[in-house]
């Protein structure tokens, strides 16, 4: 008769401890309190969405960066069509033309629409930094959806006279 | 993001690999085919790397955060962490992200038959460091 206690653990018992682990210490390393990759995708399956557009990380933000790294990630596995990032080491809101990244049916007016976004918020580079843009890219309309995270970006006017937001 | 964190179980440092495989994609201008999958595959080796060179599992302390007081996750986490880097990617690939080990193998870039052997010498490892 044996009380179990000392039986070899199976390799379904590991599995299943190890999966309970990851499921309650990832989420707490990854704390959800910059963009998450979920709220991307979700948006991004619901909208379309063309272009992410990324802006730099001010001193002291590469996390933000980071996570709006992935979340251009994201965006692009939902389907964006084009993708602008701008240099993480630069201190202004600005994405020239040579940093885009056309992945897949690059509409030319995108650029001028990520450019123009961005450089409307490179007028400001004091302001909290506009997280991320996503456009829709059917057409040639912009008829995209735009987002800022933070909800406290002051050029978001400037932003909604360079691109018509749906 | 998340994947990273499962393998390095440091915040900072996937970040930082979330980063570089992004900074990655941009350099190659667009000639990526599959972004998706090359992101998932950079991220995952780019984890591999910084813990071999970085000696994470060594050297990383989960942070008070991630400390459950709960011995079963602590024990397990504690565990993974003792993996060498290629075993945890893998374990992290097929019980964090769920992967077939076909599909681990895909992201990897691995032969089917290395993720294999890989994921029993993790599980062996761990069944002995699990153990009551």
């Amino acid at each position: 008769m044996t009380t179990g206690l000392d039986e070899p653990l199976s390799d379904a018992s590991v599995e299943r401890r190890i999966r309970a682990m990851y499921q309650v210490v990832v989420p707490l390393i990854d704390d959800g309190d910059e963009i998450t990759l979920r709220d991307v995708a979700d948006r991004a399956s619901s909208h379309n969405v063309g272009v992410v557009v990324t802006a730099p990380a001010p001193p002291g933000r590469r996390r933000g960066w980071a996570s709006l790294a992935a979340a251009a990630a994201a965006g692009v596995a939902a389907g964006a069509g084009l993708m602008a990032v701008a240099d993480r080491d630069t201190d202004h809101i600005t994405v020239p033309a040579a940093t885009t990244v056309p992945l897949a049916g690059p509409d030319p007016d995108m650029f001028g629409l990520a450019n123009g976004c961005a450089s409307a918020h490179g007028r400001n580079p004091l302001d909290e930094p506009i997280d991320a843009v996503l456009f829709a890219p059917t057409g040639s309309a912009p008829n995209g959806i735009w987002w800022c995270p933070s909800k406290t970006c002051s050029s978001r006017a400037a932003c909604r006279r360079t691109v018509t937001p749906c | 993001m998340r994947l990273v964190a499962a393998i390095t179980f440091d915040r900072d440092s996937a970040l930082e690999i979330v980063h570089d495989a992004f900074a990655g994609l941009h350099r190659r201008n667009g000639s990526v085919v599959d972004a998706e999958a090359y992101l998932h595959r950079s991220v995952v080796n780019l984890a591999i790397k910084a813990l071999r060179r970085r000696q994470l599992r060594t050297r990383v302390r989960p942070t008070r955060n991630v400390l459950i007081h709960e011995p079963e996750i602590d024990e397990s986490l504690a565990a993974v962490l003792r993996l060498p880097a290629r075993q945890r990617a893998v374990v992290a690939l097929r019980f964090w992200e769920d992967l077939s080990e076909a599909d681990t193998a895909e992201v990897l870039g691995w032969p089917t038959g290395t993720v294999k052997s890989t994921l029993h010498r993790a599980l062996q490892r761990l069944r002995k460091d699990l153990q009551p």
